[in-house]
């Protein structure tokens, strides 16, 4: 136990020690990844600080030729012997871009109000591949900014696109196909763009989709990323075609060293795997083209153009019609070279033929004529030959293709024939022909001038006329509502009696005035009284006997009737049993006064709708 | 009730009917339409076709018309070698005679000296069928119809309250007439919608350009007696719609509207 006490107090004084002894030894170091490169190829540029952690990046001064870029910090604490060292490395990558010996540096760092200087170091870029390189694992260095390279002067290069042609001399109209190669070596490109340049003065065909192979070139194996594309001439000349460029992104896997024994790096940033990506524009050289105009010896009349090596089928569909009926001559154009400049062939029509416009269907490789034909009489006995001309780069002279004649029956066209006619042809759209011919002149006139209107006079515009079409529904509407109301007061009493109840009320006061005219007060108060019991009964469904001035706190008040009515009403009830039951019965004014009131709390009712 | 309403019914159409002879009166001016008429058929039958169509239009310029008039008139222009306007009587005659068997036959024959072919998309079934009835019948033997299939479905209603019994039994014939009514209506809407909006290229070839100006580029062609839709105006330029559905601008002076 004791000796286990010893032993961790020894080391603590060592490690104490140590750390002592490190504050010694502060400085800079500046170190190449190696010190002689080929053009194009990255080299790292490490600048380590002993003696502390927290040192910020150095300033780089630029250098012609050569670009820097700043990778990053790794911190490292190392204990080698017993003796542990703080560092910081500052990494940069040199990319040199010119032929010529490059010294970097010196460079100088300030910690604590002390400067430590380091360097310089030198680096040799020459156009020879730096020895030993094939035989070196993938190196974790990458290109930063732009790579220009072509094939002769780069050899070796890691990353360069060539841009080629199989034909430098070409005819006007001519399909050129035009190639271009993405070399790679030894790296992972990401993101890569389509090779763009400038072709001014041709028409560019559909990029094909990129092919990728193996290429040996210069003695290494190369990932090859392949485009191609065709160009055709649009006038004679000498050109320049591209330089193509090209855009992508390179990606690093980087991975921490291990080597020694202690000297292991647990704080440095990427212990694993780590990946990083840069973009790169790399630019092939420019491709001369020299664009030849038609050759004027030989041109066919009919030739418009058309370049390439091609075929003719034509078809004719019906070979048997009669006068009138449509036949469709079909001019199929197969092969290589530009369809768009393949114009229709050419068929001498005589004028016993009608024709029209011919449709053009393009697909890949082929384009379809269809001509209508119409023969206008039987006497028709062929379609004439059909002729195509075109000019054969390969060959260097023009070519005519020759059909035909088309022997067709033409027979009469019976009158009685339908006159619209629908004609499917495959692929295309339905196509509708004008109507043919009935027969050969119009029919006579009309001899009566039949019935006459007046002009823009019509039924959708005259007013009665759809006045008179709400008639029906109108009376319906109102028959409807009649008939339900007439059901209703036949079913629901409740409603029934309401429903009567004004009418009543009206003449009941009519007698009731009848009496107080004729000066009969107790007949009058008896009427008004019978007229109140019979409305305010039939009105909310009660026994018209158990009609007294209750009926107002009973069911008028609670179903909210004013106040001052239903006061004038308590009123009325109060001297009708006054008149009724007391020896002494108002009259005169007081009673025609009654009467109002009655007649206004009727009304009052009616209006309120509760 | 069943007597009732029968009469209404009668009574209803009845007063339909003074509608219809009011739009046929043949007015103070009828015996002067007669002779034009006439005088119009004797000039085309010496084959003098401009005095012949000069008697027609007398008649037009009074404010009248008719399917014979439009027909002779358009008779009249095929034979004069002007088949754009042909074609446009031919067209307000079949508005009033759908069915005239010899105003067919020459609509047909007179459609097929338009030097054109287009490529269009046949309709859908359903379409094909709507605009094959709407072809077959006048828009006022239409409107007819219509009115005649509501009175029907007024009086099934009546029974509907009367006798709900008898009518549930008749609830499928009542379905069909209200479908007939709707389609009715459809194609009336159509044809009312189209009135003035259709016209017929009357210039042998006209070029159909993208603005209303004569530098604008010339987009297509249109042939004489091609049918055209009208869709706008703008200072003596029209624009139409080709059968294909291709839209430009042209003349005015191109185009008669049906």
């Amino acid at each position: 136990m004791k000796m286990k006490k010893i032993l961790i107090i020894g080391m603590i004084f060592s490690l104490l020690a140590g750390i002592a002894a490190a504050q010694d030894d502060i400085g800079l170091e500046a170190k190449l990844e190696r010190d002689r490169v080929s053009i194009g190829n990255p080299v790292y540029l490490y600048l380590t600080f002993y003696g502390s952690q927290s040192l910020s990046k150095p300033e780089m001064e630029s250098i012609d030729g050569l670009q820097i870029s700043y990778v990053g910090p790794s911190t490292r604490i190392s204990v080698v012997n017993g003796k542990v060292t703080r560092s910081i490395t500052h990494t940069f990558l040199l990319l040199p871009l010119k032929e010529r010996d490059f010294k970097i540096g010196p460079f100088s760092v300030e910690y604590k109000g002390q400067t430590y200087q380091a360097g310089p170091v030198e680096l040799i870029a020459s156009s020879v591949p730096a020895p030993g390189r094939r035989s070196q694992a993938p190196p974790a260095s990458v290109p930063v900014g732009t790579a220009t390279a072509d094939k002769k002067p780069y050899i070796g290069d890691r990353l360069f696109l060539t841009m080629d042609t199989t034909k430098k001399r070409v005819y006007l109209n001519e399909m050129i196909p035009i190639t271009i190669k993405l070399y790679v070596y030894n790296m992972s490109l990401r993101e890569i763009e389509y090779p763009v340049y400038s072709h001014e003065g041709f028409s560019a065909g559909k990029a094909t989709e990129p092919t990728r192979q193996k290429e040996m070139y210069a003695g290494n194996m190369y990932d090859v990323l392949e485009f191609r594309q065709v160009l055709y001439p649009l006038k004679e000349g000498d050109y320049t075609l591209g330089p193509a460029s090209l855009s992508a992104k390179i990606l690093t896997k980087e991975r921490t060293k291990r080597s020694a024994f202690f000297d292991w790096s647990i704080f440095e940033d990427d212990f694993f795997f780590g990946s990083q990506t840069y973009p790169v524009e790399v630019e092939s050289k420019t491709v001369p083209i020299t664009v030849l105009p038609f050759p004027e010896k030989g041109k066919p009349q009919d030739f418009s153009g058309t370049v390439g090596d091609f075929d003719l089928e034509v078809l004719i569909e019906p070979k048997k019609v009669k006068v009138g009926d449509p036949i469709v001559v079909r001019m199929i154009v197969s092969g290589k070279g530009n369809l768009d400049t393949v114009t229709v062939p050419y068929i001498s029509v005589p004028d016993d033929f009608k024709t029209y416009e011919p449709q053009v269907t393009k697909k890949e490789k082929i384009k379809i004529y269809e001509k209508i034909i119409i023969p206008k009489s039987e006497n028709v006995k062929e379609i004439p030959e059909v002729t195509f001309s075109f000019f054969n780069p390969d060959f260097g002279r023009y070519e005519t293709i020759k059909k035909g004649p088309f022997p067709v029956e033409v027979a009469s066209q019976p009158d009685q024939e339908k006159a619209v006619r629908f004609v499917s042809v495959p692929g295309t759209e339905q196509l509708i022909y004008p109507e043919e011919k009935l027969g050969s002149d119009i029919i006579h006139i009309k001899e009566d001038i039949g019935k006459v209107y007046m002009k823009g006079k019509r039924l959708h515009n005259n007013p009665f006329f759809w006045l008179m079409q709400s008639i029906p529904a109108v009376l319906f509407g109102a028959f409807f509502i009649a008939y339900r109301r007439k059901e209703k007061l036949r079913t629901d009493k409740r409603y029934a009696r309401a429903f009567h109840a004004p009418r009543k009320a009206r003449k009941g006061i009519a007698r009731a005035k009848a009496y107080l005219d004729k000066g009969n007060t107790a007949q009058f108060y008896d009427a008004v009284f019978k007229v109140l019991q019979d409305y305010l009964g039939d009105k909310f469904n009660l026994p018209k006997g158990s009609i007294t001035s209750q009926i107002i706190e009973n069911e008028l008040r609670p179903a909210g009737y004013d106040e001052k009515v239903l006061d004038m009403l308590h009123e009325v009830f109060l001297k009708c049993e006054m008149a009724r039951y007391a020896s002494s019965v108002p009259g005169g004014e007081e009673a025609a006064e009654v009467m109002e009131k009655v007649k206004s709390i009727f009304d009052y009712i009616e209006r309120s709708k509760k | 009730m069943k007597k009732t309403l029968w009469i209404l019914f009668i009574t209803f159409f009845l007063a339909l009917g003074t509608c219809s002879s009011a739009e046929g009166a043949e007015g103070e001016g009828s015996v002067n339409i007669e002779r034009c008429f006439h005088l119009g058929n004797d000039y085309y039958e010496k084959g003098e076709y401009e005095k012949a169509l000069s008697e027609y239009n007398k008649i037009f310029q009074s404010g009248y018309e008719s399917k014979s008039l439009y027909y002779n008139t358009a008779n009249a222009y095929f034979k004069s070698g002007q088949l754009g306007k042909a074609l446009v009587n031919y067209e307000r005659a079949v508005r009033l005679a759908p069915r005239d068997s010899d105003l067919i036959s020459n609509y047909k024959f007179a459609r097929s000296n338009v030097a054109s072919m287009l490529q269009i998309k046949r309709d859908i079934w359903l379409l094909r069928i709507v605009k094959a009835y709407g072809e077959k019948v006048t828009l006022n033997e239409l409107i007819w119809f219509s009115s005649f299939i509501y009175v029907i479905i007024i009086i099934l209603l009546f029974t509907a309250v009367l006798r709900p019994d008898a009518f549930r039994r008749i609830l499928p014939i009542n379905l069909a007439l209200l479908a007939a009514l709707i389609l009715n209506l459809c194609v009336i809407s159509i044809k009312v919608y189209n009135t003035g909006k259709e016209g017929v290229i009357i210039t042998q070839q006209v070029e159909s350009r993208y603005g209303p100006f004569d530098s604008a580029t010339v987009f297509f062609k249109l042939h004489e007696g091609m049918k055209v839709k009208i869709l706008d105006y703008k200072e003596g330029w029209v624009k139409v719609k080709r059968a294909d559905g291709k839209i430009g601008w042209i003349s005015k002076s191109d185009v008669e509207v049906i």
